[in-house]
């Protein structure tokens, strides 16, 4: 597995584990709420992008509906590889994070 | 799980949608393959925003999410095409180009504006009077009826008005036609007066009068401001006035029930009620009117042939051609056959040999560019004079683009050696071609944003000689928007054609060396191009000069009389508030008039002098009906030709009305034409005028009477009391407000209900010139800034010679040569080129002018100015503009100059 993840595409894919699955403007919402940031739809959507790219999501489309101005809206999954990746990933970073000294 | 509410969000009844603009926005950067999820995520979120943060920051935040939709198109493997050209050219390149030669970019963008300013402003007049009556809705398939009489199949006259059965028969006939209106001209045939109230109190001269049938509000399309079209002019006595009118009369009040009083000089006295009000009637239409009155209030007037007015307005075939006729035609509908079928009916009664109508239907939109037929509503466009000043628009427009060719081409010169070194750090061919085709299209897009400016600020210069009702008239329609920025597109492409396809391929290594040379065809070619706009400049000061010198002599030449200081006063419309039927009102104005010291002289006429006259006669010494004499006639009563200064050569002025009842006068042509040469001989004479015998009893001499763009007619005068309609007043010395003042008090004294209006005869007359002096301003205008933009092209082409010669000027001065001998040198070339040009154009020019002074029966003639002046102007321009750059390359110090490699 030599394919890396990105700290926004990590967060991105834990976001979208967490919910089983999402799709953009959730995930916009999700992001504000959980980081205190805001972030741009597109800037979203380019992540989700990569990670189906990366086989780390997969996708489906869904019913319109009038909330999303008649458009239907693409649901998104992730799929084995997106949760192994993800799981190393954090696994990684927690245990160099346990290895940092402690301040007082 | 969804956000916000699971109900739509709902806004005055609307769901909320987001700004149009920005969710184009969207759709123009993303891939097309996401736009919908895209789409609808952003619609999604917006929805929630608003909740949370109000709309402000809703709105703000989608233009965000929206221009940050353009990295969704860098998920693409292959870049678009978009994005390809965009990375051929470099906006940052251009300004340096442009703020590293500011004076040649200013002086382009100068030129190249004014041209555009110039084209704009012609352009603008010339399609506002090629589109008069645009605005009346299905307007292609209105059609008005001329009337033609011809004799053996020569014409007699062309009148735009019909006899009064033609509409509604066509109408009854005819399937195909669909509706029809008529206007009886009321105001041109009459002398109206409007009063506000029955006493004859606030009472107006109106003009703008006209009678129409029911449906012609609807069939003009006039927008109404209260009523309705449909029906405002069903019942007699209702009038409907136009906004200005509502503004003159009840200051804007509701018009609508109010009682006004007409009454003309055929003493018709009629209270009409005001059942609507429209928009002022557009100028740019064939007709003019502020006031309809409803057609049926003419059936109950009285008419004296014993006829019914109905019949004498509506269903007469032989009556008189008084009313413009309009039909209305079902689409697709030839109008031929309809003419052929009304021409019938209308020959039916006709008795005399010879005589036969013919019918003309005409479109309304053609009306005015067409030629011109008795009793029009308005003067029609001179489409000669249309045609002349567009041929003038593109000239100035081709010079100023010349220039830009040029100076586009000179500075692209001057970069050869950035492009040789963009070649040599890897820009392609292609990279340069794109770049130097954007900046000279960028170019040409501020050129026209600045004429615009120009245009605009001078655009009540301009309505002077070029008047529109509107000042963006042109860009109101589409299609002529796009083919202004389709001129100015190419016009930018074709200058930079030279620089970006011969520029970008030197070999970069010649160019770097410096061995690049300006190729010799080039040269020739901007010479040729000088001598070009030269030869135009030099035409434009011609035409100039000739219209200058022939409205000046048309100004003061003699007419034959004496039209200065006499007051005019058109006959009162209003002459039922007069008590006495039996007061001659003549007789005592002029008795009024006569106790007071500043007035010298008091006549009446039915035809004024400076108007065009109308009546004919045919004369002749005997009965037999050859060798006839078409002549004009007027009435006057006594006094008329000693109050305008015309002598008599010989026999004597009218006694009186009574005495002289059959008697007349000639004029010397008259005389002439009947074949006399000695004045003397035809007074006591005997003469045969279309139906009865009459006395000559004096000949004056010839006089203008309409204007010197008229020959002088052979003319007959009669006397007579009745029908005359102008009142000529000569004023001698004295103030001329205390005269007026007192002219009004006897005015009104006897022509009670009656507003005093009034004008100066020699103002008339000089009205007749309005044309030729607009036509002036416009050539002069136009001469200026062809200078101004030949000037700054010489200008351009001697800075670019004195800087590729600047190394033989460096030797020829270490060789000892002086700064003057060297100007001389370099003016030299210039020189033969504007004579060349003066030689060419010279004779073309005068050949045109001598042309249009042609059209003129009294013309100046070409003296020697016209061979001499305008060469010597351009000369003394482009002398002046050639030697700023060739003084200051002569005074230079040579070892800079050859120092330079």
């Amino acid at each position: 597995m030599n394919q890396t993840l990105g700290a926004l595409e990590e967060l991105i894919l834990l976001l979208v584990l967490r919910e089983r699955e999402s799709y953009g403007a959730e995930l916009v919402k999700l992001y504000a709420e959980h980081t205190n940031k805001s972030i741009t739809l597109p800037a979203v959507v380019m992540v989700l992008k990569r990670l189906e790219k990366k086989k780390m999501l997969k996708s489906y489309t869904g019913d319109p509906s009038a909330q999303r101005g008649g458009r239907r809206k693409v649901m998104y999954e992730a799929t084995e590889l997106g949760y192994y990746s993800a799981e190393e990933a954090v696994k990684t970073k927690t245990q160099i994070w346990d290895m940092v000294p402690k301040m007082s | 799980m969804g956000y916000g509410t699971e109900n739509v969000l709902v806004e005055n009844n609307k769901p909320i949608a987001p700004p149009k603009f920005a969710e184009w926005l969207v759709k123009l950067f993303c891939r097309k393959d996401y736009a919908e999820e895209v789409l609808g995520d952003v619609h999604e979120v917006y929805c929630w925003r608003i909740e949370e943060k109000g709309k402000t920051v809703a709105n703000l935040r989608y233009f965000l999410d929206a221009f940050s939709a353009i990295r969704l198109l860098k998920i693409e493997n292959k870049t678009t095409v978009k994005l390809n050209f965009l990375a051929m050219i470099s906006l940052k390149v251009t300004l340096r180009t442009f703020m590293c030669n500011k004076s040649q970019t200013v002086t382009n963008l100068f030129g190249l504006a004014c041209g555009f300013m110039v084209f704009l402003a012609i352009f603008q007049y010339v399609s506002f009077e090629k589109n008069y009556d645009a605005f009346i809705p299905d307007n292609e398939n209105l059609f008005r009826v001329n009337s033609t009489l011809k004799r053996d199949s020569l014409l007699v006259f062309e009148t735009a008005e019909a006899v009064p059965a033609i509409g509604r028969n066509a109408y009854e006939l005819l399937p195909q036609v669909a509706d029809y209106f008529k206007l009886f001209n009321s105001g041109s045939e009459n002398n109206c007066v409007i009063s506000l109230d029955e006493q004859g109190r606030n009472s107006f001269n109106e003009s703008g009068i006209m009678h129409a049938t029911a449906h012609a509000p609807s069939l003009l399309g006039l927008r109404m401001i209260e009523g309705d079209a449909e029906f405002v002019l069903d019942e007699p006595f209702e009038v409907i006035i136009s906004k200005s009118l509502q503004l003159k009369y009840f200051q804007g009040a509701s018009a609508v029930g109010k009682t006004i009083t007409f009454d003309d000089d055929d003493e018709n006295h009629e209270v009409l009620t005001v059942s609507g009000v429209f928009e002022d009637f557009p100028g740019d239409s064939h007709l003019a009117f502020d006031m309809l009155v409803s057609f049926k209030t003419l059936y109950t007037r009285e008419t004296k042939r014993g006829e019914t007015a109905k019949y004498r307005y509506d269903e007469d075939w032989e009556g008189a051609h008084d009313f413009l006729t309009y039909l209305k035609l079902s689409p697709g509908t030839p109008h031929e056959p309809i003419a052929t079928v009304l021409e019938e009916n209308m020959n039916a009664p006709i008795t005399y040999p010879g005589y036969a109508y013919q019918l003309n239907l005409k479109p309304v939109k053609a009306i005015h560019t067409s030629a011109a037929v008795r009793e029009e509503v308005k003067t029609v466009a001179d489409v000669q004079k249309l045609n002349t000043l567009l041929i003038l628009g593109v000239f100035v427009l081709v010079l100023a683009w010349v220039n830009f060719i040029n100076l586009t081409t000179a500075t692209a010169l001057g970069r050869a050696k950035e492009t040789g070194m963009r070649k040599v750090l890897g820009g392609t061919r292609k990279q340069l071609i794109w770049q130097f085709l954007f900046e000279s299209v960028l170019t040409g897009f501020i050129a026209f944003a600045v004429g615009i400016l120009f245009f605009s600020l001078s655009f009540n210069y301009f309505n002077e000689f070029l008047p529109v009702t509107e000042k963006w008239y042109l860009f109101n329609e589409f299609h002529t928007t796009l083919l202004i920025l389709g001129i100015v597109f190419v016009c930018g492409l074709v200058a930079g054609i030279y620089p970006a396809f011969v520029l970008s391929g030197f070999k970069p290594v010649t160019v770097l060396k410096g061995v690049f040379k300006n190729s010799g065809n080039g040269l020739l070619v901007r010479k040729v191009l000088v001598v070009l706009q030269a030869g135009i400049s030099i035409f434009l000061i011609t035409g100039l000069l000739a219209i200058v010198k022939q409205v000046d002599y048309m100004l003061n030449n003699d007419l034959g009389m004496e039209p200065e200081q006499v007051l005019v006063i058109a006959k009162p419309g209003n002459l039922n508030k007069i008590t006495d039927e039996d007061r001659d009102h003549k007789s005592l104005f002029k008795s009024l008039l006569s106790s007071k010291s500043f007035v010298k002289d008091y006549a009446v006429t039915d035809a004024l002098p400076g108007s065009v006259l109308r009546k004919g006669k045919d004369i002749n010494l005997t009965e037999v009906e050859d060798n006839e004499v078409k002549s004009r006639a007027i009435f006057v009563e006594y006094d008329y030709f000693k109050l305008l200064d015309i002598p008599f050569v010989a026999g004597r002025d009218f006694r009186n009305t009574v005495v002289d009842e059959k008697s007349v006068v000639l004029n010397e042509s008259a005389v002439k034409a009947l074949g006399f040469s000695d004045p003397q001989e035809v007074v006591d004479q005997r003469l045969y005028e279309g139906d009865e015998w009459v006395n000559i009893i004096g000949v004056i001499s010839d006089y203008h009477h309409t204007s010197l763009k008229n020959q002088v007619v052979p003319m007959i005068i009669g006397t007579r009391s009745w029908g005359l309609d102008y009142h000529l007043i000569k004023i001698d010395g004295g103030s001329i407000e205390k005269s007026l003042a007192e002219v009004e008090e006897a005015f009104n004294t006897v022509f009670p209900g009656n507003p005093f209006d009034y004008y100066f005869l020699d103002e008339h007359f000089e009205q007749n010139y309005a044309e030729e002096q607009q036509f002036g301003r416009s050539f002069g205008f136009f001469a200026l800034i062809a200078i101004l933009i030949a000037s700054i092209g010489l200008y351009s082409l001697s800075s670019f010679i004195t800087i590729s010669r600047s190394k033989e000027i460096g030797i020829r001065k270490v060789l000892g040569a002086r700064s003057s001998s060297i100007v001389n040198h370099l003016n030299k070339d210039f020189l033969i080129l504007i004579l060349l040009a003066a030689f060419v154009a010279t004779p073309l020019s005068l050949w045109a002018v001598e042309g249009w002074l042609d059209s003129f029966p009294y013309r100046i003639g070409l003296g020697l100015m016209f061979f001499v002046v305008p060469g010597l102007v351009i000369l003394m321009v482009s002398l002046t503009s050639v030697s700023f750059k060739t003084v200051v390359a002569s005074r230079v110090n040579p070892i800079n100059l050859l120092q330079r490699e």
